[in-house]
């Protein structure tokens, strides 16, 4: 159920109002501790900011779309590492549960992931699969009422606090969808083991790790909806509804690059004069401003048609795509203006231009959105 | 590749300098660039690195043989910072920094500083050029550090911030105003300053978000004595020093920057030979292809480029600053697309630090900022044009 304007406007304000008084002065700690601090995470708990995206009847916020484009728009302008807490809750880790869990899966998961007590994890690249998901290699074999998991996950994210992966493994040989089930797996069953941390470029804060699945039984209720088969078609809707999350991620970073860059350009003087005076610095802020203003309209577009219960998945590629490579540009130009300060580490430009670069990497590359917007275009034709 | 091949074949090094390509190009394979990963990360000064260098003889390279070097042209110099800077940037920005501070010396240096400080430079003294200031990065009328003549000393005031190995250099090039002077438009001077001189410190080193195994430091003087003696090249002549510091350091920052798009060429196209995806090589993807295709073709035209511009400056042609903003620009954009599609194309693992690339992007962001940023030589080249 959609919020009413009003109600939505205080969910809006309040959160605005928390990233800018309570994370952005934590960014700094965030990035040399590589910890997001436990009662910041309590405090998103309490704004409900687990459960975006999970219905009301399992304690949620039940946000349409829109709504939730809206609060990531607000979310991005700090670090990308504190929405990592919750995103995959929000998104890749709850998902898959909401579009094709049974009842009592619902029933079990979604709540905890609502509120947070339970953090959940989307475990679908491998070592040699990740763009190309078919590939995949990690087996689940049955064994009476249960299912015997073997293989290694890479990348995971939030896996080191995980309570519950949504793992994608085969049941069957062969290169068909079908071949791919999708399980619910608790973190503290006998067989899985976690990898050290990934040493990344960015994200500090955001951990992610291989996860691997050495004769791991779980029993066939973990299966999701309770059927075989279903889970490559699964993964690509969780997928496809995230792209939105992530494109309106990077449109609200690409804001708080803007007011950073605008800041510094209006404070800095050089040949007499602050640097917003020069036309070279103006045109990377005007740039910068229509890339994002673009991105924000796309994405509302797709989320607006997701919200009528159409199923945008060429708008919802094109706005992934769009918007991660536009904030790709808007922190090189940000960077770029702060010049000699832009390289160094006490600014935040420069964290989040390490930042930013993963978007164009995960939950599906540039060139996979490009194959998916290429499909889209060429099937009907 | 035979494209490279063909490419080097034709530009007439003689026996001695293909030694030395062929020396250097063993060194940074064999030392250098097994130790750079580790350097970067712990963010270590390389000084075995540059132990090694100077095994070579390589900073005498722009000294000449009176003063115990052993000269080699320029474009053989931006060759071997290209070498160097492919196996390890942070090294290739030590190494080159000194020799910008050498190249002044030789040029405006009294007998007396030539004597003493070049032969110390030969064996392997590293220099750091200070300029940069908090109040102005590209301005030098916004400069805030003084010199003031008292009887046979000069006293120096003021801080510089950025400054490349200004906390391990041996000897630095300070450029500030002459505070005596009667036009302060042309009170612009350099001075050369010994490491440990009485009222120069190091109040902070920087971190950065890449090159971390070379230093950047602020320098800060206070009352800090040197004599007069330490001038470079006459009151008033700091803008030509600088000028003429910059017209070679340009072309030394895009060999530099050139290094890093080799790099990562390299471990591009590697990468795309042995990753398959569904059977595929990641080459046999025709995208891939046209981005390899467009790289090489790209790196070959910048290749000739800095060719003609060091060509230009071992003729002796002083007034190249156009070509030398162009080159740097030219290089230095080349290299942060092409480590940026070099992440791209490794996907997941180039954004962990278990690939070379994740480094060469962040390194290659700083070719783009610094020793003017391309703006500024946007701005060099524009102003020729009008």
């Amino acid at each position: 159920m959609p919020l009413d304007t009003e109600t939505l406007n205080i969910l809006l304000d309040t959160i605005q109002k928390f990233v800018r008084e309570r994370l952005v002065p934590l960014e700094e700690e965030v990035s040399e501790t590589n910890k997001i601090p436990d009662d910041a995470i309590e405090e998103m708990k309490e704004l409900g900011l687990f459960g975006l995206s999970i219905a009301e009847e399992f304690g949620g916020l039940g946000l349409s779309m829109e709504e939730e484009v809206k609060v990531v728009f607000e979310l991005g302008k700090t670090s990308p590492a504190f929405r990592s807490v919750f995103g995959t809750n929000v998104g890749i880790g709850s998902q898959a549960i909401v579009i094709g869990g049974t009842t009592e899966q619902k029933e079990k998961y979604l709540p905890l992931l609502a509120s947070g007590e339970l953090i959940g994890s989307f475990a679908l690249t491998e070592p040699d699969a990740g763009s190309d998901a078919m590939s995949l290699r990690t087996t689940a074999k049955a064994d009476g009422d249960y299912f015997v998991l073997n293989g290694t996950k890479r990348y995971i994210t939030n896996a080191p606090s995980a309570g519950l992966f949504t793992v994608m493994a085969r049941t069957r040989e062969g290169t068909r969808s079908s071949a791919i089930s999708c399980f619910l797996i608790e973190s503290d069953t006998p067989g899985i083991k976690l990898g050290k941390p990934d040493k990344k470029m960015g994200l500090a804060g955001a951990l992610t790790c291989d996860v691997i699945f050495e004769d791991c039984r779980v029993h066939k209720s973990a299966l999701l909806g309770g059927i075989t088969g279903h889970g490559f078609k699964t993964a690509m809707k969780v997928l496809d509804k995230g792209r939105l999350h992530i494109a309106a991620l990077c449109a609200g970073i690409a804001e708080r690059l803007i007011e950073e860059s605008v800041n510094y350009a209006k404070d800095r003087k050089q040949f007499g004069q602050p640097l917003s005076n020069f036309q070279l610095i103006q045109a990377m802020i005007a740039d910068s401003q229509a890339d994002t203003y673009a991105a924000k309209c796309m994405i509302l577009d797709a989320a607006k048609k997701r919200d009528k219960g159409e199923t945008p998945t060429l708008e919802a590629a094109c706005s992934k795509m769009f918007s991660t490579e536009m904030v790709g540009r808007v922190a090189d130009r940000a960077v770029q203006i702060h010049g000699g300060a832009g390289y160094i580490s006490e600014y935040a430009v420069e964290r989040f231009y390490r930042d930013v670069r993963l978007f164009r990497i995960f939950e599906g590359t540039t060139q996979i959105q490009q194959l998916i917007i290429a499909r889209e275009l060429l099937k009907d034709a | 590749m035979k494209v490279f091949e063909q490419f080097e074949s034709m530009r007439n090094w003689s026996e001695e300098e293909q030694m030395v390509i062929d020396l250097i190009t063993r060194l940074a394979e064999n030392e250098i660039k097994p130790r750079a990963s580790e350097y970067a990360e712990k963010s270590l000064f390389p000084w075995e690195n540059i132990k090694s260098l100077n095994e070579l003889g390589l900073n005498g390279i722009c000294i000449p043989e009176e003063f115990g070097g052993t000269p080699i042209s320029y474009r053989l110099y931006t060759e071997v910072t290209c070498i160097i800077a492919e196996a390890c940037a942070s090294t290739g920005i030590i190494f080159g920094t000194t020799t910008a501070v050498a190249h002044p010396l030789l040029q405006f240096g009294t007998q007396e500083q030539k004597n003493t400080i070049l032969p110390k430079i030969a064996q392997g003294a590293l220099g750091a050029l200070a300029i940069t200031e908090a109040s102005g990065g590209s301005d030098i009328s916004k400069m805030r550090t003084t010199f003031t003549e008292d009887g046979d000393d000069i006293v120096i005031n003021g801080e510089k911030i950025f400054i490349t190995t200004g906390d391990v250099a041996d000897y630095i090039l300070l450029f500030g105003h002459w505070t005596t002077h009667p036009s302060p438009e042309n009170s612009f001077s350099a001075v050369i300053l010994e490491k440990g001189t009485p009222g120069f410190s190091v109040p902070r080193l920087e971190k950065k978000m890449g090159m971390s195994a070379s230093s950047t430091a602020t320098l800060s003087f206070s009352d800090c004595r040197i004599k007069k003696t330490n001038l470079v090249g006459g009151i008033g002549s700091g803008l030509p020093i600088l000028l003429s510091t910059l017209n070679k350091s340009r072309p030394s920052v895009a060999a530099h920057a050139l290094g890093i798009a080799m790099a990562a060429f390299r471990d591009m196209h590697e990468y795309s030979l042995e990753r398959e995806i569904g059977k595929r090589r990641v080459i046999d993807f025709q995208i891939n292809q046209f981005l390899l295709a467009d790289y090489m073709t790209e790196i070959i035209a910048t290749k000739g480029l800095l060719d003609h511009v060091a060509q230009l400056i071992d003729a002796g042609h002083s007034d190249i600053s156009v070509q030398a903003s162009m080159l740097k620009v030219k290089a230095t954009d080349l290299a942060m697309r092409i480590t940026t599609d070099a992440v791209q194309m490794f996907g997941g693992a180039g954004y962990t630090t278990e690939f070379r690339v994740e480094r060469l992007m962040r390194e290659a962001k700083l070719t783009q900022i610094w020793e003017g940023t391309n703006q500024i030589n946007r701005q060099v080249i524009a102003r020729s044009l009008l």
